[in-house]
């Protein structure tokens, strides 16, 4: 049975949360649905807080409070962690640089409230990273076992540190020192990334806000997995949404062209152009402006398979467009983030492993 | 199908029929016609494949995209349905002070049973449901955060192993589900306490007693008086979401603690506690 809702109703009460004061039980039974699948129930939550919008719907109540209690612990979580992992790590004078969403947290970023996570990232200079992991496994933090065979993949060539878990407070510790493969031909000047970190409370650093839209951005579009691209698509919106002005959305344009992700940052504003209005409102648009021209080509991946991905999926929402844009999204990732010569016995071997999981079941191998 | 079990609606699909014959009479869901409030949980009853639904099916239970746990057997799925709602719960309410117990009731007042697998509180909780005392719940003592009280489930008590067939030698009229052999916790079935209308009128309760009970064959019943910080460490081991309410769990515990009496009980017959009970609730 397909859920009554549209992925566009979900985005717009995200943008006009006074929408939500129309809605009957029987419809936010379907949109919390969908906002749990997307791990987007606690934003709303936030959302309609912040925009004092009082519900009537005790039944949407009790499920956005519930949610919103879980992700305010979390955040908490999130700020304890941080605090003591800069702690431990000072003692040895490496500098961690959070990112993702324990950075959004610590510089107080729109998105950041209600949104969940499964684990801490930080950036150190890569000459650290024998020293990180020799202070973090004399202090409580363990290798965390890896079950998935793509993500044991991954690391295998990828030659970052595994993800740690801490044997007490359980939380899962992801340590990065570049903020794209060096595999996709791309490079980032490291140095001036951390050069510019944000001191945020004068204790822990943060990418500064360019460099956390610009990863925000990366991470989009140089990713395999797009089961969940409306989190993302928010973030993208929230952080473009806290440049000053247009004056300043234009220079952080030039700023991701210079390092050679126009494409990207160009797909990523066209993406939250179209999907939010406040951010019409604040630059303005500009869709075919000169210095946002897009080739043929690469217009027609944004327009057929880049919006049909980036919206708020559910099995039970998902149309044939957006299933197959999301496959293509997924290929498209491999193809990004492997080489040739590893991509091949991959995808071998994930051919192999289909084949079985037809015969015996989709969890044949867990 | 949908199923409700008091504050709380569920919805599942794809279930084998077994199942759903079963869950009509655990739950009375024929008189589903009376319950208007919405879905709070959808589980979709996926099949892992389609060569699965013919050799060694299996089932797998979906949440909004998230498996709620691995693959279970065709013919195990009746516990899991119910594992199913209490992982849903467990993970998704946070608007309750959620302690992994069972309750009784009687007169008003309420006892907690918090204790660890095995202790035996499941049996005693079933046979004190289908004596005079109002099962609650068998799994979770569900407390409002504002008055402290704790709310009635409508639920049937979970029994495995050996206890199937104490309680049922000692209640041979009541209303048993079909026995689940060889679940990863052993055989397992559940018995019907009450019945929706007798569900229906019951309120919530003051917490009057906490009380971890311990099954030990042919022993003396021991009462070992818990002082208030006792009592309180294990309302707060045994709770699930103690971590995530941070303060003002811990506040209404306290209060809980230091109101309520506490013991830990060994016992080997059952109308030994009971009287026990009988006196803290006095």
């Amino acid at each position: 049975m397909k859920l009554n809702i549209t992925p566009q109703e979900i985005i717009n009460l995200f943008e006009s949360p006074q929408l939500a004061l129309d809605l009957d039980d029987d419809k936010w039974q379907d949109i919390l649905r969908v906002l749990r699948f997307n791990d987007m129930t606690a934003t709303l939550a936030n959302i309609l807080s912040v925009n004092n919008i009082a519900l009537r719907s005790h039944f949407a109540l009790k499920h956005l409070d519930s949610s919103s209690i879980y992700a305010q612990r979390q955040a908490q979580q999130v700020r304890n962690e941080s605090y003591s992992l800069k702690k431990l790590l000072s003692n040895a004078e490496v500098n961690p640089i959070f990112l993702k969403g324990a950075a959004y947290i610590l510089a107080s970023d729109e998105n950041s409230h209600g949104r969940l996570m499964s684990d801490i990232d930080i950036l150190v200079d890569k000459k650290c990273l024998h020293e990180v992991e020799s202070i973090l496994k004399s202090n409580g933090w363990r290798e965390k076992r890896l079950d998935n065979y793509d993500e044991q993949y991954y690391r295998k060539w990828s030659h970052e540190l595994p993800p740690f878990r801490h044997i007490t407070s359980g939380t899962t510790l992801d340590i990065h020192h570049t903020l794209i493969p060096p595999i996709t031909g791309k490079s980032i000047p490291i140095e001036s990334v951390l050069a510019e970190s944000a001191r945020v409370d004068g204790v822990r650093q943060t990418l500064s806000l360019e460099w956390r839209l610009l990863h925000c951005i990366i991470h989009f579009f140089f990713n395999e997995d797009y089961e969940k691209p409306f989190r993302d698509l928010w973030d993208l919106k929230c952080l473009f949404c806290s440049l000053n002005d247009k004056e300043h959305l234009e220079k952080f344009l030039s700023f991701a062209t210079a390092l050679g992700f126009r494409t990207e940052a160009i797909y990523a504003v066209r993406l939250v152009e179209l999907n939010f209005c406040s951010f019409k409102e604040k630059f303005g648009t500009n869709l075919d402006g000169n210095d946002r021209k897009l080739s043929k080509i690469e217009s027609i991946f944004f327009n057929l398979i880049v919006v049909n991905m980036a919206i708020p999926r559910h099995p039970k929402l998902d149309s044939f467009l957006t299933k197959f844009s999301s496959f293509v999204m997924m290929i498209r990732g491999h193809f990004k983030k492997m080489p040739l010569k590893i991509l091949i016995p991959h995808i071998s071997v994930k051919v192999y492993r289909g084949v079985i999981k037809t015969v015996y079941g989709r969890y044949h191998f867990e | 199908m949908i199923v409700n079990i008091g504050d709380f609606n569920f919805q599942f699909f794809n279930l084998p029929n077994y199942v759903k014959r079963e869950l009509y009479k655990l739950y009375e869901s024929e008189h589903r016609s009376e319950v208007n409030e919405s879905i709070d949980f959808t589980i979709d009853l996926e099949t892992s494949s389609f060569i699965r639904r013919f050799f060694r099916r299996q089932k797998i239970f979906m949440l909004d995209g998230q498996r709620i746990f691995n693959p279970v057997a065709y013919d195990k799925c009746l516990p899991s349905v119910e594992w199913a709602m209490n992982w849903c719960i467990g993970s998704y309410d946070h608007s309750k002070i959620l302690i992994h117990a069972s309750v009784v009731e009687k007169n008003g007042k309420a006892i907690i049973f918090p204790a660890s697998q095995g202790s035996g509180k499941s049996t005693l909780s079933a046979y004190l449901g289908l004596k005079s005392w109002n099962l609650f719940s068998d799994e979770f003592a569900v407390i409002d955060i504002a008055s402290g009280f704790v709310s009635p489930l409508f639920r049937p008590a979970s029994l495995k192993n050996n206890s199937i067939d104490i309680i049922r030698s000692a209640f041979p009229n009541a209303m048993f589900s079909c026995v689940t052999k060889g679940t990863q916790k052993g055989d397992v079935a559940h018995v019907k306490t009450m019945n929706r209308l007798h569900f229906n009128s019951l309120q919530p309760a003051k917490i009057a007693g906490v009380v971890t009970p311990k099954y030990r064959k042919d022993s003396e019943v021991e009462i070992l008086s818990l002082n208030m910080t006792q009592a309180l460490s294990i309302l707060i081991r045994n709770s699930f979401n103690y971590s995530i309410l941070g303060d003002i769990a811990f506040k209404k515990l306290c209060t809980i603690a230091s109101d309520a009496e506490a013991y830990a009980i060994t016992y080997s017959d059952f109308d030994d506690i009971e009287s026990t009970l009988h006196k803290i609730i006095r």
